[in-house]
């Protein structure tokens, strides 16, 4: 609710007072009145260790100072006194049980000091220190609950960790981020820290991590380098106002982003290398599968960013896991084709002899346009010059590696199969059908919106600038594009070159026994990796 | 081909949407559970908060996540939030500078929650300048009106507001306009509306707080226990409803029974009002030692308002008035007086002039005070006094009577001296 009663306002804002900005001296980060706490828990073989501080404010330190020092400013004495007074209190109430049987304190060591807050007025800070036996050399289950003046405001933080005991998937980070109540941090988007229990199960060993509290970086320079313009281009569309040159260099840095994120490896791009090498493309290929990764990509991202931005409980990350399914299915998919595919042509070179040289390129990518799918030309193949292609007429083109003798029992496949295998002679070819794998090959690279794409649309949206935002995912699709082209290129004509010495040492039988059975690797190869992208999405992201 | 890329689009779209709905559904139903047990509006904060660490720039939703900490230091009385409030409405304001009557909307509820009134009407009507529609922004404007002594003026902003969103916020401060004008009946069943329309533990406290003082302001305790009684069971130790118990219990002079539920909600919130109030009851109980413990944190209190450049001149004048500083206390009223002229600071500015032996002048603050209609039994106890100090005694026992009468338990302190008085006029007219 947002409403508050006038009254309420009078009632409820007296707090207020204390936090106005501009004062004079600095006042508790907390609010004068909250009593604050901190647990660290530290777990050996034998025993536990407990230390407990507890942070008064103004208010409430003048509260305890009343039954303190009645007669004004604390001796030591009276301080030490209270301290082992209320550190009994504090064991009381903090319960740590191993395996359901709860450890007995004993109290190690308590102070208790002042130190000047605001307006010269003193804060306390209790430290307790506890020890208590328990069994933790095997396996177990160690819970914590701290009750200490629960119903009293205040910042409450719990770490722990442990020395011979490896605690397992800790709820708890090991380190306190406030210093041990000493400094708060002070951030927009978090409420302050709540944490008064947690739960571990333990066994014996070192412990290893961080607990809660990983930082999500990971140590790959080039994802770092990624992520730093990311942020960039954020601050760029968010805290400025948006001049020509801003814009125009938030255009180019998308670009940029582009660029690197087509070089990430990740989802259908690596197994399209795979496919294009595989496959023997030619220029336009490259060009084609770049086009509609970049397509697939950018209408993917607007219509991501179109429902996250109507749709406040659909969440983003679920919908991109499921796209990294969908993108897998699709390249299984293509990958089993290709596997019976190279199988076929395997079986018809074991089984009928065909000098080997002859069934090895297999060209289907670019496949005949014409209407006639059968262009039967003499049995040798052409193969002229390295990038060299037949472009005879619009997209035509052809590769004949088969026998005279085809039997015509023709075996269309889907429109992905990447054309009709003709029986015996593996005889490849067909109008489109070469592009269709192209194509959904750029289609499952391209489905996965990369998130950052995603973040810079949103960011814009949420500004109020869709349309500059649509202007920056489309040039981020640019710069995929033609970086994907590129490497499409890149492999084709490292492809050319390969063919062409092959084609010097054809009478090398162990070499073409190898490259005959690489179809297979390859197309095997896409198949496990469009089934590990499947898996991946259904199990690790539920 | 181009058919079947179209296809596939198509499919991927259509299931895409298939699972939004699906998804959307899913919510809506976790949402109907989690009211249950999650705060509602703890929930709205963490949901901004999340989508701010995604989308650092949507200013929109800086604003509404400034507006929620605002609430939320309310709801909690933990004064961390508004220096929240501040960072995220401000930089709401610095990515959308112009027209985001949100943000200013967010701000105009802070510098409300703030005292700083003035410049809570201010950024409402710059707010509503840009959006005239915005319900919440009337509110923020209905609430600097009421606290700067504008009643006609604050009652028209409510009447736009109850037009354009009918509900909790809304009901509420029907509520208070009604009571303020001393129309009881309409002040509770607009807080009955509300409770109706509350959702989460904190909203149903909050509607029960304020049927409960309801109650209790007319002197029917066993209604007053009821509504606390509710209240306690949505929200067991919120501070407010405690108070009010406390206040039940000494009426009830069920003195160990209040004292503890005293000591309860000061060691909860060490606000200074209820301190002072703390104090008095156990000054009325013979328990002077006790009371100046709780009077000496007052004083503590104080000095960090002074230090932080702030000041509680309101209830500073009235502490100070009955605890024998005339001039200081006089001082603060007037200080209080010349930032609002509503009742509140007309009942202070009365009570201390009176402290300081000034009654003349005292008379017509004390007079403005109750001249609303609403019947406040400590501020009619006030102007009986100064009514029979000048002179006017029949006056005098007519408004004392009628505190009385309004709530014979109004304070601890104040209602036995009230009694006295009266009997010495000649009691009741």
């Amino acid at each position: 609710m947002r409403g508050q009663r006038a009254l309420a306002v009078a009632l409820g804002a007296v707090a207020l007072w204390i936090t106005v900005p501009g004062g004079v001296a600095q006042a508790h980060p907390l609010g004068n009145f909250t009593v604050n706490h901190y647990d660290h828990v530290e777990l050996f073989p034998d025993r536990v260790e407990l230390t407990a501080v507890v942070d008064r404010a103004e208010i409430p330190t003048a509260q305890a100072l009343q039954v303190i020092a009645p007669d004004g400013s604390p001796s030591a004495p009276q301080l030490a006194d209270a301290a082992t007074t209320e550190c009994a209190s504090v064991g009381n109430a903090v319960e740590l049980a191993v395996d359901g049987r709860a450890v007995s304190w004993r109290g190690t060591g308590s102070t208790l000091e002042t130190v000047p807050g605001a307006a010269g007025l003193p804060t306390l800070r209790l430290s307790c220190r506890f020890e208590g036996d328990a069994r933790l050399d095997g396996e177990a289950e160690v819970a914590f609950e701290d009750t200490y003046l629960s119903d009293r405001l205040g910042w409450r933080e719990v770490t722990s960790d442990g020395d011979g005991v490896r605690l397992i998937e800790s709820p708890v980070p090991v380190a306190s981020i406030s210093d041990e109540l000493r400094a708060y941090p002070d951030d927009l988007l978090a409420s302050p820290l709540d944490i008064r229990a947690f739960a571990v199960r333990t066994e014996p060993g070192e412990s290893t991590g961080t607990g809660a509290a990983i930082s999500s970086g990971n140590g790959d320079p080039f994802s770092s380098a990624l992520a730093t313009l990311d942020r960039w281009l954020e601050d760029l569309i968010g805290d400025r106002r948006l001049t020509p040159l801003v814009g125009t260099l938030a255009v180019l840095l998308a670009v940029l982003l582009g660029c690197g994120h087509a070089l990430l490896p990740g989802h259908g791009k690596t197994v399209m290398a795979a496919y294009l090498a595989a496959r023997r493309g030619r220029n336009r290929d490259a060009v084609l599968v770049g086009a509609t990764v970049t397509a697939t990509h950018t209408v993917g991202v607007l219509v991501l960013g179109l429902a996250v931005s109507l749709s406040s409980s659909l969440a983003g990350d679920q919908v991109i896991r499921w796209l990294g399914v969908v993108s897998g299915v699709i390249v299984a998919g293509i990958g089993v084709v290709m596997l019976r595919g190279a199988l076929l042509r395997r079986r018809a070179v074991t089984t009928r002899g065909l000098p080997l040289a002859e069934t090895l390129p297999e060209p289907a990518l670019a496949a005949a346009g014409s209407g006639h799918p059968h262009e039967h030309g003499p049995v040798h193949d052409h193969e002229h010059g390295p990038v060299h292609d037949h472009e005879h007429g619009p997209v035509h083109d052809h590769d004949h590696d088969h026998a005279h003798d085809h039997a015509h029992d023709h075996d269309h496949g889907g429109w992905w199969a990447g054309g009709h295998s003709h029986g015996p002679g593996g005889h490849t070819h067909g109008p489109g059908a070469g592009r269709g794998g192209l194509i959904g090959m750029g289609i499952a690279g391209g489905l996965v919106p990369s998130p950052s794409a995603l973040i810079v649309l949103l960011a814009s949206v949420g500004l109020g600038r869709t349309v500059f935002g649509v202007v920056l995912v489309l040039a981020y699709g640019a710069g995929m594009a033609a970086t994907l082209t590129a490497v499409g290129l890149l492999l084709v004509r490292l492809r050319g070159r390969l063919e062409r010495r092959l084609s010097d040492l054809r009478q090398a039988r162990l070499l073409s026994r190898v490259l005959l059975a690489a179809p297979v690797l390859t197309a095997g190869l896409v198949l496990v990796v469009g089934l590990a992208l499947v898996t991946r999405g259904v199990v690790l992201g539920a | 081909m181009s058919a079947v890329v179209a296809g596939v689009l198509f499919l991927v779209v259509s299931a895409a949407g298939f699972y939004a709905v699906s998804v959307d559904r899913d919510a809506a139903a976790r949402e109907q559970e989690a009211a249950v047990e999650v705060d509602p509006l703890t929930a709205s904060i963490e949901a901004a908060q999340q989508r701010l660490r995604n989308v650092p720039g949507d200013y929109a939703t800086w604003a509404q996540l400034g507006t929620a900490y605002v609430e939320q230091a309310r709801q909690t009385a933990d004064p961390t939030y508004y220096g929240k409030a501040d960072g995220a409405l401000r930089e709401s304001l610095t990515l959308r500078p112009e027209g985001n009557d949100a943000a200013l909307t967010g701000l105009g509820a802070l510098a409300n929650a703030r005292h700083d009134f003035s410049a809570a009407a201010d950024l409402a009507s710059q707010a509503l300048a840009i959006n005239d529609y915005s319900a919440t922004a009337w509110g923020v404007l209905t609430d600097a009106r009421t606290q700067l002594g504008d009643y006609p003026g604050a009652t028209d902003a409510l009447q736009r507001m109850l037009e354009l969103q009918p509900g909790l916020a809304s009901f509420t401060r029907a509520s208070y306009d009604a009571e303020l004008h001393g129309d009881l009946t309409g002040a509770r069943s607009a807080l009955e509306q509300a409770l109706e329309t509350a959702r989460g533990n904190a909203a149903e406290a909050f509607c029960r707080t304020y049927l409960g003082a309801l109650a209790f302001s007319v002197g029917d305790l066993e209604e007053a226990e009821a509504q606390y009684a509710a209240g306690l069971e949505a929200l067991p130790r919120d501070a407010a409803l405690l108070l009010g118990r406390a206040r039940l219990l000494a009426a009830r002079g069920e003195v160990a029974a209040a004292v503890e539920t005293f000591q309860a909600v000061v060691d909860a919130q060490p606000l200074p009002e209820y301190l002072v109030e703390f104090g008095a009851y156990l000054e009325s109980q013979g328990r002077t030692d006790d009371a100046e413990e709780q009077f000496a944190l007052v004083g503590t209190v104080r000095q960090l308002f002074a230090a932080s450049g702030a000041t509680d001149d309101l209830s500073t004048a009235l502490f100070l008035a009955d605890h024998g500083d005339p001039a200081a206390a006089v001082a603060a009223a007037q200080a209080e007086f010349d930032r609002r002229q509503n009742i509140d600071a007309h009942d202070a500015m009365a009570w201390a002039l009176h402290s300081a032996g000034r009654d003349a002048e005292a008379l017509p603050h004390a007079q403005q005070a109750t001249a609303l209609g609403g019947a406040n039994a400590s501020f009619l106890y006030h102007r009986g006094v100064i009514e029979a100090a000048v002179g006017q005694v029949d006056q005098a026992r007519a408004t004392l009577a009628r505190a009385l009468d309004t709530n014979p338990y109004f304070s601890p302190l104040h209602a036995p001296r009230a009694e006295d008085l009266l009997a010495s006029l000649g009691g009741r007219p």
